[in-house]
C-alpha cells in the first residue's frame, strides 16, 4: 500500500507551549493530516473523541499536569498499542529508559521536523492504518 | 523327733477312743505293699497328702524281724496326716496312716485290723500278698492296692486278688522304682489298672479321695486318672528334638520339679499349658535344658571328698612311671569349677612326685552355655569357696576383679560337649569323676552309666561321685575305698559287669552296616569252626550239655548205633556199650576242668562184628551261654598180639579159658553190683544234693530280703545320722559361738579402761577388769567374797550403800565419789536372769577427774573467747545450716540496733530484707558446701546507707568433720571503699580524657615518675611503676620527643624545671602523621610540701585533620555553588530560549513547505512571519535580562545594585517560564531608590530559584498567582515571595533547607537550591527562612542594608 503524506490520517499533538503547538497542528495539516491539538493531559482525556479517532500520539514530555509518557500510557489504556512519539529537551537517562521500555520513540529538541514527519509516516506505514 | 508324731495311745485300742462322731469310717482302705527303695517312695507319696477325708492307709513294708522300726517318724516327717504304728485289733480310720510293725503279718479282719505270728519263717515280713489277699476278701471294690518299689514278687499275688474282688490297683512305674522287682512281677499279673510314678499316683489317690460316691470301678475308667498324653513326654520329646538331648531316662521327679519351676516361671498353672507354651516357643527348650541342668559348684566343694581323692591321686602318681599319661574325665563337667579342681590336685601331686607326667583331663557337659563359661576359666572371688590363698595365689591371676586361671591348668584341661548317655566315652582313665550327676538319673540309667565308667576306667582307675549319689553302689567292678569321700577302685577282674552297650544316635546305618559284618562274621565262624573240628577231631558229633546229639561230623557215624526201642539222641545210648561208661565219666570230667579230657583205648566191636580200638576224646566247648561238648572218635586197628601192658591179672592166669571166662564173668557181676550199688549212692546224694539246694535256695531268698531290710534300716539310719550330723553341726555352731562371745567378753572387760566390778545379789565379787584390779587392788581370791568384805584400796562403803539401795528399787543409780583425791562417775547397772529377775549389778566407775578439769579449763577459755569477741570492733557471728542466727557479738548487735532476742532465731532475710538475705545466705551456703574459709566484700545497707563490710567466712566442723554452723567476722571498711571508689573514678577519668598522664614527684635532684598511663606512653598501660627503676623527667621528654625533630626535648625540659607551664604541639610519625600536644604543670599539696610535675598528653590529630578538612570543604563548596548556580541559570535560560526556538523552527519549515508545494499564501505567511517576530522578540528580552544582570555583576563580587533593577531582570529571565503557566506575576517594589550590597548574579539566582518554585507548586491551579513583595526595615531588606500554590507540608518544612532535598522529579532540579539560596544569603549576612505561620506560602529574603555588616558576614562564612 502506498501512501501519501497525510492521507487524512488523525494525529493527536500535546505541547503545553502554544506557539509550538499551532507550529505542529500547521505543519501536519499542511501534509493532509487530520490534527487534534491539545495543551494539556487533561484536556486529551477528556476528550474521547479525538482519542478513538487518532492513528498515532505526539506528546511533549514536560506538560503542566503530567509527563509525556505517563500520559502516552494512559491513552493506551484506551487505545492499546496506538503508535507515539515523544518529544524532550531533556537528555536524561531515565526519560530514555522509561521511553523505550513503553514502546515509545523519542526525539530530542531542538526538533528535526523532517525526521519526525518521516517516522510518523512510516510508523503509520507499519501500523497498517 | 517325736514330737511330730501323734502321742501313741497304748492302753486304749483305736475303735474305743473319742465319741463315735469323731470316728470316721473309711470309704476305701488303700494297701501299700513295698520293699527295699520302699522308704523313699513312701515318703514321696505321702509328702502329697494334706489332708484325706475317705482314705485310709495301710502300709506294709518289709522290714527286718529284730529291727526296731523308725517308719512311723519317718513317715511322720513327710505328711500332714496322722501316722500311727498298728496294733492288733486297731479299727482303721480315714486320713490316718497305719504302719505295720517289724516281725508280723497283717490281715483285715472283721473292719479290724488283725498283726499275726509270721506264718512264714523264711520270706519277707509282712507279707504283702497275705494282706492284701485279706483285704480284698473284707473290703472287695473298696479296696485299693498299691505296689511300690521292691525286689522279688510279693504283692502280685495280692494285686490280682484285690483286681478279682473288683478293687483298685496301683503301682509305681517300674523306671520309677528303685528296684523294680515287686512292681514289675505286679504288673506282668495283668492285674494293674495304673501304673503310675510316684507322685501321679499321690494325686490319683486323692482324686479318689475327692470322688464323692461315686465306684472305683467307675473311677478306673475315667479319663481323668489318666494322663492320656502326658505333656511331661510331650515336652521331653520336643526337648530331644531341639535340644538333642533325651531325658527320657532321667530321674522323673527331678526333671519334673525342675519343668515346674519354668511352669511358673512363665506364669502358667499346668503343664499341660506350659507343654502348649513350650511347642510354640523355640527359646524356652534351651531355658528348660538349662534349668534342669541346673548345677551349683564351687571350687573345692566337700573339702573332705577332695582331701580323700588328693591322697588317692598323689599315691597313684607316686606310683607312675615317668612320662607316662595320667588321663581324667569329668562328665557333667558344668561351668568347670570341679574339673579345674581336680586339674590342680593333679597338678599340685605331679610336682610333689617331681615326676614329669602327662596329663590329660577330659571335661564333659551337655551344656554348651556352661562350657562357655568354663573354657574361659575366668571367676568371682566368692566361687573360690574354701579354696586355700596359696593356691589362689599359684593358680589364679588377678584379671580386673575376677581371677582366671592360669594357663598351664587351662591347657591340661579339654572341654567337650558329650552326651553320657549315648556319646562313645573316653577309654583308659586313670580317674573318673561324676559328681551329682547320677541323681538326675533313674536306677536303670545309672547302673548303665556306671558300667560306661567301668569300661573306660584302667584297672584300678577311681571313680569319684558326689557326696549325695546314693550308691546304690556301682554293683560289682568297683570297690569302695572312702565310703565318706565316695571314691571308688575299678577292680581288675571284670566282676559281673560287661562291656557297656553305648547306645550309637542317629546312626542307624552305621548300625546296620555293623550288623552285616556281624552276620558275615558268624558265617566265617562256621566253617573256621569246621575246620578246626576237622584239625583236632574228625569223626566227632556235638553234644549238648544235656548230652543229646546237635551234629555229626567225618564219619562218627560209623561208631555210633540206633537202640532198640524208642529212637533217641542220647549219646550214652548210641555209643558201643563198651564205651559208653568211659563217655559218661569223660563228659563229666570235662564239664568239671573246662578242659579236653581223652579217655583210654579199647577194644569195641562195631556193628557187622567190625573189631578195633577205639579211644575217646571230650572237648568243652561254650557257644554264648550255653555250654557244649564235641566227642571225638579216634580208632586204631586191633594189634596182631596182645599188649604187653596187658594186666597181670591176665597174664598170670594160667587157668583153663572157660575157667577164665566164668572167672571172668563172675568177677564182671561183682563189679556190675558194686556199680549198681554205686550208682544207687550217687543218686541218692544227688537228691540230698538237691534238698540241700533247695534249702540254700531259700536261705539265700531270706538272706535277700533281710538284706533289703538292711538295705531300709540303713536308709533310716542314714537319715537319723543325717539330722544328727545336722544337730551336732549346730552344737559346735552354738558352742563355737559361746567361746567367741566368751572370749569376746573377756576382751570387752579388758579393754574398758575404766573399772568395772560384778556382784551378785548378795554384793558378792563375780568379775573384775584389769581395770579394777589396779584401783581397788583386788585378786582372783576376792571372787565371791562380800563387797563390804574386800579389803579394797578405796573406801567402798557409800558404794555398797548405793547398790542395796539398787537392788531394793530394782532400778539403776549412779553416784559421784571422791577417793585418794580422784573423782569418779559411779554407775550402778542391774542385770536380770532369763526369767527377769535381778541377778545382780555391773558397777562402773567412770573416772571424772580430768574431765572435770577440762570441763573447768573449757569454762575458762569459753569465757576468754567470750570475752574476746564481745569486745572487737568486728561484727562477728553464728549461723546454722539453715541460716538463723546463733549467736551475734554485741558490736553485730549495735550496728544492727537490735537485741540479742530479736536476732537469735531469725534468718538474714528476716533481718535485712529478701534481697541482701539471699545473697548473704548463698556466701553462707558456700563455705557450708566447700568447707572452707572465705573472704569477700559485702554491702549492707542500714537505715538506708550502704555500709561497705569485708567479711570472712569459715565453716565450723564438728566431729564428723561436717559443716554444722558459718561463723562470719566482718569489718567496716566502708570508707576505705569509698576512697578507694573515689579513687577509681579519678583513674579511669583521667586515663579516659587524657591520652597520657605522667606524673612526676620531685625528689632530692630530679623529677621521678611517680604515676604513668595512657595510650600514648605504650600499652598495656601502666599505672605503677615498676620500684626501683625512677623514669626521670629528662628520660621521658627525650621518649616522647625522640620523633618531634621540630621540637628541642632540652628546651622544654628546662622550661618545666623552671617552673613554667608549658604547651607544645607536635608531629610523630611521617607515614600516617600524628599530633600530639604536650602540656605540663606543677602544683603542691601543700605549702613547702612536696613539688608534683603533671605532664598531660593529649591527642590533637582528629582536631589538627578536622580543621584541614573544614578547609577543604569550604573551598570546594564555593567552587560547587558557583558552578551550581550558573547551571541553575544556563538551564532555565536554554529552557527560556529554546522553547520560542522550536516554534521557530517549526513555522520556517512551513513555510518553506509552502513555498515549496507553491502555496504560499501572502497572509498566512504575513502572520507566520508575526509570530516569529514576536518570539524572537521574547529571545531578545532574556537575552537582554541576562546581559543585564551579569553587568550588574561584576565577577563574583558585591556591588551596590538598584532592588528594583534586579528585581525587574529576574522577571525578564523568568518571564516567559511565568506567561507559559498563565500564572499572574506581581511586584510590588516600593522606593525606586532603594539599593541593595550584593552579588546581582546570586541574588537573582535566589529570586529565579524562588519563583520558579512557585510556578511548579501553582501549576495546577487555574488562577494561580505569585507575589514579589520589598519592604525595608532599619537594618534590612526584605523580600518575600509569595503564591497561593499547595504550600509546603509541615513533615517537610524542617528539612526543604537541607542540601540535595526536593519533591520535585529529578529533572526539574538540582535539589540544591533553597539549601545553596541559603548559603548565599548568609554571606551576604542575610537570611533565607520559609514563613510556615503565614497565609500563602511565603520565602522571605532579608539582605543587610550595612554593607559592612554584609562584609563581615562574608568574611566569617568562609
Amino acid at each position: 500500500m502506498s501512501l501519501e503524506p497525510g492521507d487524512a490520517h488523525v494525529l493527536v499533538i500535546v505541547e503545553d507551549d502554544r506557539d509550538l503547538l499551532e507550529g505542529w497542528r500547521e505543519l501536519f495539516e499542511f501534509s493532509d493530516y487530520k490534527v487534534h491539538a491539545f495543551t494539556s493531559a487533561r484536556a486529551v482525556l477528556a476528550d474521547g473523541e479525538a482519542l478513538r479517532a487518532a492513528d498515532m500520539l505526539i506528546s511533549d514530555y514536560h506538560l503542566a499536569d503530567q509527563n509525556g509518557i505517563e500520559l502516552i500510557r494512559e491513552v493506551r489504556r484506551i487505545r492499546p498499542g496506538l503508535p507515539a512519539v515523544l518529544l524532550t529537551g531533556l537528555r536524561e537517562q531515565h526519560v530514555r529508559q522509561q521511553a523505550t521500555e513503553a514502546g515509545i520513540t523519542l526525539f530530542y529538541k531542538p526538533i528535526a521536523v523532517g525526521a519526525i514527519e518521516a517516522h510518523v509516516r512510516a510508523a503509520l506505514v507499519r501500523s497498517g492504518t | 523327733m517325736t514330737e511330730a508324731i501323734e502321742p501313741r495311745d497304748d492302753t486304749e485300742p483305736a475303735d474305743q477312743q473319742g465319741a463315735p462322731t469323731a470316728r470316721r469310717e473309711p470309704r476305701y482302705i488303700v494297701g501299700i505293699g513295698a520293699s527295699a527303695g520302699g522308704l523313699e517312695a513312701l515318703r514321696a507319696l505321702f509328702a502329697g497328702f494334706r489332708s484325706v477325708r475317705r482314705l485310709s492307709f495301710v502300709v506294709a513294708q518289709h522290714l527286718a524281724p529284730q529291727h526296731r522300726s523308725r517308719l512311723v517318724e519317718l513317715i511322720a516327717h513327710e505328711t500332714a496326716l496322722r501316722v500311727r504304728e498298728i496294733e492288733d485289733g486297731m479299727r482303721p480310720e480315714a486320713g490316718v496312716v497305719y504302719v505295720t510293725p517289724p516281725n508280723a503279718d497283717l490281715e483285715l479282719q472283721d473292719g479290724r485290723l488283725r498283726l499275726r505270728q509270721p506264718r512264714l519263717k523264711i520270706g519277707p515280713k509282712p507279707s504283702i500278698d497275705l494282706f492284701f489277699t485279706s483285704l480284698a476278701d473284707a473290703l472287695a471294690d473298696r479296696a485299693v492296692g498299691v505296689i511300690l518299689s521292691g525286689t522279688g514278687s510279693d504283692g502280685a499275688h495280692g494285686i490280682r486278688a484285690i483286681k478279682a474282688a473288683d478293687g483298685l490297683t496301683l503301682c509305681q512305674t517300674p523306671e520309677d522304682a528303685k528296684y523294680d522287682g515287686m512292681p514289675r512281677a505286679a504288673v506282668q499279673t495283668g492285674a494293674v489298672d495304673r501304673s503310675l510314678p510316684v507322685e501321679q499316683l499321690a494325686s490319683n489317690l486323692l482324686k479318689i479321695d475327692a470322688e464323692d460316691g461315686r465306684r472305683i470301678s467307675d473311677l478306673r475308667h475315667d479319663g481323668s486318672m489318666t494322663d492320656e498324653a502326658d505333656p511331661y513326654a510331650r515336652i521331653l520329646s520336643l526337648l530331644d528334638e531341639r535340644v538333642g538331648v533325651d531325658l527320657s531316662d532321667y530321674k522323673q521327679s527331678t526333671v519334673r520339679r525342675r519343668m515346674e519351676r519354668r511352669v511358673i516361671a512363665n506364669g502358667f498353672s499346668s503343664l499341660a499349658d506350659y507343654a502348649d507354651f513350650f511347642e510354640h516357643t523355640q527359646a524356652e527348650a534351651r531355658l528348660l535344658f538349662a534349668e534342669i541342668l541346673i548345677s551349683v559348684t564351687a571350687f573345692f566343694r566337700d573339702p573332705d571328698a577332695f582331701a580323700a581323692l588328693a591322697s588317692q591321686i598323689e599315691r597313684r602318681i607316686a606310683q607312675a612311671r615317668t612320662g607316662s599319661q595320667f588321663r581324667v574325665w569329668v562328665a557333667g563337667c558344668a561351668t568347670g569349677e570341679e574339673v579345674y579342681s581336680i586339674a590342680i590336685l593333679v597338678q599340685e601331686a605331679v610336682e610333689k612326685a617331681g615326676k614329669h607326667l602327662r596329663v590329660q583331663i577330659f571335661a564333659t557337659d551337655l551344656d554348651d552355655q556352661a562350657l562357655l563359661i568354663a573354657r574361659k576359666g575366668t571367676y568371682t572371688r566368692g566361687s573360690l569357696g574354701q579354696m586355700s590363698p596359696q593356691l589362689v595365689e599359684k593358680y589364679f591371676q588377678q584379671f580386673e576383679d575376677r581371677l582366671q586361671l592360669g594357663p598351664q591348668i587351662r591347657d591340661s584341661v579339654v572341654f567337650a560337649r558329650h552326651d553320657l548317655v549315648s556319646d562313645p566315652p573316653f577309654l583308659g582313665l586313670d580317674l573318673v569323676a561324676c559328681r551329682n550327676v547320677l541323681i538326675y538319673f533313674n536306677t536303670r540309667l545309672q547302673e548303665r552309666v556306671l558300667r560306661i565308667f567301668h569300661y573306660s576306667l584302667q584297672p584300678d582307675g577311681l571313680l569319684f561321685l558326689g557326696r549325695s549319689e546314693t550308691a546304690h553302689h556301682p554293683a560289682g567292678g568297683f570297690e569302695q575305698v572312702d565310703r565318706q569321700a565316695k571314691l571308688f577302685v575299678r577292680l581288675r577282674e571284670p566282676g559281673g559287669l560287661q562291656a557297656p552297650q553305648i547306645r550309637v544316635r542317629r546312626e542307624a546305618q552305621r548300625e546296620a552296616e555293623l550288623a552285616t559284618r556281624d552276620r558275615a562274621e558268624s558265617q566265617s565262624a562256621d566253617s573256621v569252626f569246621l575246620a578246626m573240628v576237622e584239625s583236632v577231631a574228625p569223626d566227632s558229633v556235638l553234644v549238648t550239655e544235656d548230652r543229646l546229639v546237635r551234629q555229626v561230623f567225618g564219619n562218627a557215624s560209623d561208631f555210633l548205633r540206633l537202640p532198640a526201642g524208642e529212637p533217641t539222641t542220647a549219646v550214652g545210648r548210641l555209643v558201643p556199650a563198651e564205651v559208653s561208661m568211659e563217655l559218661s565219666t569223660l563228659l563229666h570230667r570235662a564239664s568239671r576242668s573246662g578242659r579236653a579230657v581223652r579217655g583210654q583205648r579199647r577194644d569195641v566191636t562195631l556193628p557187622r562184628r567190625r573189631r578195633m580200638q577205639l579211644q575217646l576224646q571230650v572237648i568243652p566247648i561254650h557257644i554264648g551261654q550255653r555250654r557244649e561238648y564235641l566227642i571225638g572218635f579216634e580208632r586204631f586197628s586191633l594189634p596182631k598180639r596182645r599188649l604187653d601192658t596187658a594186666p597181670e591179672a591176665w597174664s598170670g592166669a594160667e587157668a583153663e579159658p572157660d575157667e577164665r571166662i566164668a572167672l571172668l564173668e563172675s568177677e564182671l557181676k561183682a563189679v556190675r553190683e558194686s556199680l549198681q550199688l554205686t550208682v544207687e549212692e550217687h543218686e541218692t546224694a544227688n537228691e540230698e544234693l538237691q534238698a540241700l539246694n533247695e534249702e540254700l535256695q531259700s536261705t539265700n531268698e531270706e538272706l535277700q530280703s533281710s538284706n533289703e531290710e538292711l538295705e531300709t534300716t540303713n536308709e533310716e539310719l542314714q537319715s537319723t545320722n543325717e539330722e544328727l550330723t545336722t544337730l551336732n553341726q549346730e552344737v559346735n555352731v552354738k558352742s563355737a559361738e559361746l567361746s567367741v562371745v566368751n572370749q569376746r567378753l573377756a576382751a570387752i572387760q579388758s579393754a574398758i579402761s575404766y573399772p568395772l566390778l560384778i556382784v551378785d545379789r548378795e554384793l558378792r565379787l563375780q568379775s573384775f577388769n584389769p581395770a579394777a584390779r589396779q584401783l581397788f587392788r583386788v585378786a582372783e581370791d576376792d571372787v565371791n567374797l562380800s563387797l563390804r568384805a574386800i579389803p579394797a584400796y578405796l573406801d567402798l562403803r557409800t558404794v555398797a550403800e548405793l547398790l542395796e539401795e539398787c537392788l531394793i528399787q530394782e532400778r539403776d543409780r549412779s553416784l559421784d565419789y571422791t577417793g585418794q583425791g580422784r573423782q569418779f562417775d559411779v554407775r550402778v547397772q542391774l542385770f536380770r536372769d532369763p526369767k527377769g529377775a535381778v541377778a545382780g549389778a555391773v558397777i562402773s566407775f567412770v573416772e571424772t577427774t580430768d574431765l572435770m578439769a577440762a570441763l573447768n579449763d573449757a569454762r575458762t577459755k569459753e569465757r576468754q573467747v567470750a570475752a574476746i569477741t564481745e569486745n572487737t570492733p568486728a561484727l562477728i557471728t553464728m549461723k546454722d545450716t539453715q541460716g538463723v542466727y546463733t549467736y551475734a557479738n554485741s558490736r553485730f548487735r549495735a550496728v544492727t540496733g537490735r537485741s540479742a532476742a530479736e536476732l537469735l532465731g531469725r534468718t538474714d532475710e528476716e533481718l535485712f530484707g529478701e534481697q541482701q538475705g539471699s545473697a548473704m545466705r548463698e556466701a553462707d551456703f558456700d563455705v557450708l558446701k566447700t568447707r572452707r574459709a572465705s573472704q569477700s566484700q559485702e554491702v549492707l545497707v542500714l537505715d538506708g546507707e550502704p555500709r561497705w563490710w569485708l567479711s570472712a567466712r569459715f565453716p565450723l566442723l564438728d566431729g564428723h568433720n561436717r559443716a554444722y554452723s558459718v561463723c562470719t567476722v566482718a569489718q567496716d571498711v566502708t570508707e576505705r571503699v569509698r576512697h578507694e571508689r573515689e579513687l577509681t573514678v579519678f583513674r579511669r577519668t583521667l586515663s579516659d580524657a587524657t591520652d597520657g598522664i605522667v606524673i612526676f614527684e620531685h625528689g632530692g635532684e630530679d623529677y621521678r615518675a611517680i604515676y604513668r598511663s595512657g595510650r600514648l606512653l605504650g600499652d598495656p598501660p601502666q599505672s605503677d611503676l615498676p620500684r626501683g627503676d625512677p623514669l626521670l623527667l629528662g628520660d621521658v621528654l627525650r621518649q616522647l620527643l625522640r620523633e618531634a625533630d621540630e621540637v628541642d626535648a632540652a628546651r622544654v625540659e628546662h622550661e618545666l624545671r623552671a617552673g613554667g607551664v608549658t604547651a607544645v604541639t607536635y608531629r610523630i610519625g611521617s607515614d600516617e602523621p600524628r599530633w600530639v600536644e604536650l602540656r605540663g604543670s606543677e602544683l603542691t599539696l601543700e605549702e613547702g610540701g612536696t613539688r608534683y610535675l603533671v605532664l598531660v598528653l593529649h591527642d590533637v590529630t582528629p582536631q589538627v585533620r578536622n580543621e584541614k578538612a573544614l578547609q577543604d570543604q569550604k573551598e570546594a563548596l564555593g567552587r560547587f555553588s558557583r558552578l551550581a548556580s550558573l547551571g541553575e541559570i544556563a538551564a532555565g535560560i536554554s529552557h527560556e530560549i529554546n522553547t520560542p526556538l522550536n516554534a521557530i523552527t517549526i513555522k520556517t519549515e512551513l513555510m518553506r513547505r509552502m513555498v515549496d508545494a507553491g502555496r504560499a499564501e501572502p497572509e498566512r505567511l504575513r502572520r507566520l512571519t508575526d509570530d516569529i517576530d514576536r518570539m524572537v522578540a521574547n529571545i531578545d528580552q532574556v537575552i537582554a535580562g541576562l546581559k543585564s544582570i551579569s553587568r550588574l555583576a561584576g565577577r563574583d563580587q558585591r556591588e551596590l545594585v538598584p532592588l528594583r533593577k534586579l528585581v525587574e531582570d529576574t522577571l525578564r529571565i523568568v518571564g516567559f517560564s511565568t506567561r507559559r503557566h498563565g500564572v499572574d506575576v506581581q511586584v510590588d517594589v516600593g522606593r525606586d531608590d532603594v539599593d541593595v550590597w550584593c552579588n546581582p548574579v546570586q541574588i537573582c539566582q535566589i529570586l529565579v530559584n524562588l519563583i520558579n518554585n512557585a510556578l511548579d507548586a501553582t501549576h495546577d491551579r487555574t488562577d494561580a498567582w505569585v507575589r514579589i513583595v520589598v519592604s525595608e526595615l532599619e537594618q534590612a531588606i526584605v523580600i518575600e515571595v509569595r503564591d497561593n500554590g499547595s504550600g509546603v507540608p509541615a513533615e517537610i518544612a524542617e528539612k526543604i533547607m537541607t542540601p540535595f532535598f526536593t519533591t520535585k522529579d529529578a529533572d526539574k532540579g538540582t535539589g540544591l537550591g533553597l539549601s545553596l539560596s541559603r548559603t548565599i544569603a548568609r554571606r551576604h549576612g542575610g537570611e533565607l527562612e520559609y514563613l510556615r505561620d503565614a497565609e500563602h506560602t511565603t520565602f522571605r529574603l532579608t539582605l543587610p542594608r550595612d554593607p559592612d555588616a554584609a562584609a563581615l558576614a562574608d568574611e566569617r562564612q568562609s
